[in-house]
């Protein structure tokens, strides 16, 4: 029993990664319909340029900001650079699109930093919380905290401010919304910057227990995808919930489905999904799409 | 005026086809390699287009069916001894099942579920490749010991022969796609492509559409993989990697996702460019630095020629023969519609 409780445990905090990972994934699929497979490789490289402001011995904390800010500004950046001329042309090629850019970014960390695993050191220490027969690392603990503050914190930038209002009546319905004098290549670029900040905390929780390489996010990034399509693509909390889901059902199916241990229990979520898709196309949470022709 | 703007490309085609019966007597050995494995690529990349251009869905995971193809003619071939057109014959009927197995759940799903579906097919490829070991053999793959395609007695070579093969496969695809495109399919599938629910109102059943064009797509895909491996003598689960895939897309979209050209261009983007990388910066950044260039290549494409590298040629050589690319698309449309009953 208790073994099966720390399984789901484990599985709560990397499924909060996947959830994370899946909120920037929803942020920028809303906005731009684009299923952004670049958001993995987008959050690895702001790991990979927190690592570097480490070794000039700058402290964790300080970098912190900085990489968040920066990692907000290239997002904004790809959006108004390649993302733009796009917009308008449909699904297929911003699908591709997303493609590039994966290649493209995973391409220039192998050419500047290696393909090698590095390790990334953690902000929390190292350490072990025991409590009820259960343990949780230093590491598991502190990115909890911090995973669950960036979730609290966008759910309210989004359905409590000004900002997240433009945001979601942009997304919603784009021509009414430039009526209303809100420039949507604007907005589209803000959300492009939030997604990118919140993808990069995932990385950066993420890295000291996966060591930083260029292909970390790989399968992070599918799980989040699969956690996205769960949950239904144009939720925030479907985005999260659906995270956590396949966190926990990848966790028990590689220690409890005997050959599915490994890599391979990525198999689990993926049909918990597409039985899910199945019977509600939209995703748990998810409003189904209705078109006037 | 017409008919000599129609003969021009099929001229092309002929003479294109001429060089490459020629081709292995005059080229090395060891180019006909290269140029053979570009043959198998085209192949796949030809099945890629019509599922990108003509029918308007999209596979991450082509990579992984041509992966399938090439286990599925390498296994029986090495360990049990079968003839290799034998191998290529099962590489295509698994590939097909395995469209059909993929493309109902997806299309049920529907919109860009079968993007997600085919990233899930070609990342767990290669781990499941490593899993069944015994039949796979693991990491290490299976190894060709000697070429399957050869004829002891006539005097030809077996890196001629496996062109020649790879060749014909080839001609028979193209021809095969091609009227596919242009019959009664080829009008649904751009019916789908252009809105799916028009398509629908006007009585087309538009998910057996899409799945017929996935379910050829990935049969054509299989095939070019199974002549793939039985070219270069093996196969392992490095080769069918995710970045794979992708490459198979990019080369799509980069050689022109509409064009049947397009798909040998990019299959030659995907066989040289690492070659040509290499000898700017050598070892092992290269890889990384072809990769790069994909990417850009890719991202440019969308962007500046949607088109592809095919179809920017081809308006490049209409506008400078002064017949508009436009208004020749429309007669053709308007005369095919006259001339299906007649048509060879």
């Amino acid at each position: 029993m208790t073994e099966l409780l720390q399984q789901t445990l484990d599985g709560l905090s990397a499924g909060l990664i996947y959830g994370i990972l899946a909120l920037a994934l929803s942020v920028v699929f809303q906005g731009t319909g684009m299923l952004n497979f670049a958001q993995g490789e987008m959050a690895t490289l702001s790991a990979f340029v927190t690592l570097v402001f480490l070794q000039f011995g700058m402290p964790f904390w300080a970098v912190l900001p900085i990489v968040i800010v920066l990692s907000a500004l290239g997002g904004a950046l790809i959006e108004r650079t390649v993302v733009r001329p796009l917009e308008r042309s449909g699904e297929l090629p911003l699908l591709t699109l997303g493609v590039a850019l994966l290649l493209g970014i995973n391409a220039m960390m192998a050419i500047i930093w290696g393909t090698n695993s590095r390790p990334f050191p953690s902000p929390f220490g190292q350490g072990v919380v025991t409590s009820l027969g259960l343990r949780m690392t230093y590491q598991q603990l502190g990115s909890l905290i911090t995973l669950l503050a960036v979730l609290t914190v966008t759910i309210l930038v989004f359905n409590r401010t000004s900002i997240g209002l433009r945001l979601r009546a942009v997304a919603q319905n784009p021509d009414s919304a430039t009526l209303l004098g809100q420039h949507r290549g604007k907005w589209l670029m803000i959300g492009w910057g939030i997604a990118a900040a919140v993808g990069a905390f995932a990385a950066l929780v993420a890295a000291p227990v996966l060591t930083l390489s260029p292909g970390m996010m790989t399968f992070p990034l599918l799980l989040a995808l699969a956690a996205a399509t769960l949950g239904g693509l144009t939720s925030r909390v479907g985005a999260v919930v659906g995270g956590l889901i396949v966190g926990v059902s990848n966790s028990l199916a590689g220690r409890y489905i005997p050959g599915l241990d490994g890599d391979l229990a990525i198999v689990v979520p993926f049909v918990i999904t597409a039985i899910v898709v199945v019977i509600k196309p939209a995703g748990i949470f998810g409003k189904a799409r209705t078109v006037r022709v | 005026m017409r008919h000599v703007s129609r003969l021009i490309p099929r001229l092309g085609w002929i003479i294109a086809l001429g060089i490459g019966v020629i081709l292995p007597l005059l080229v090395s050995d060891f180019d006909l390699l290269d140029l053979s494995r570009v043959l198998t690529l085209a192949m796949a990349v030809a099945g890629l287009n019509l599922l990108v251009g003509h029918s308007g869905q999209v596979s991450v995971g082509h990579g992984a069916i041509f992966g399938l193809g090439g286990y599925a003619a390498m296994i029986p071939v090495v360990s049990f001894g079968w003839p290799w057109w034998a191998g290529v014959l099962l590489a295509a009927v698994l590939s097909l099942a395995f469209g059909i197995l993929l493309g109902i759940p997806a299309l049920k799903m529907g919109g860009a579920n079968l993007g997600l579906l085919t990233i899930a097919v070609a990342v767990v490829f290669p781990l499941l490749l490593i899993r069944f070991q015994p039949l796979t053999g693991g990491t290490f793959g299976m190894f060709l010991p000697s070429p399957a395609i050869s004829l002891p007695d006539s005097g030809f070579t077996s890196r001629q022969l496996e062109f020649w093969v790879c060749l014909l496969a080839l001609a028979v695809v193209f021809v095969a796609l091609r009227n596919l495109v242009h019959g009664r399919l080829g009008r649904a599938l751009a019916a789908v492509r252009t809105s799916s629910l028009l398509a629908a109102a006007n009585g087309i059943a538009v998910n057996r559409v899409k799945l017929i064009a996935f379910a050829v797509s990935s049969t054509v895909a299989g095939v070019a993989g199974a002549l793939y491996a039985l070219v270069v003598s093996i196969a392992v689960p490095d080769s069918y990697v995710f970045t794979f895939s992708i490459a198979l897309l990019a080369a799509s979209v980069i050689g022109g996702s509409r064009s049947w050209a397009g798909a040998i261009i990019g299959a030659a983007i995907i066989v040289y460019l690492p070659t040509l990388a290499e000898a700017f910066v050598g070892g092992q950044a290269a890889g990384n630095w072809s990769q790069f260039v994909y990417a850009a290549g890719l991202a440019l494409c969308l962007i500046v020629a949607p088109s592809g590298i095919a179809g920017a040629v081809t308006s490049l050589l209409g506008r400078a023969f002064a017949y508009a690319p436009m208004r020749r698309a429309v007669v053709e449309r308007s005369t095919d519609m006259r001339t299906t009953s007649t048509a060879p």
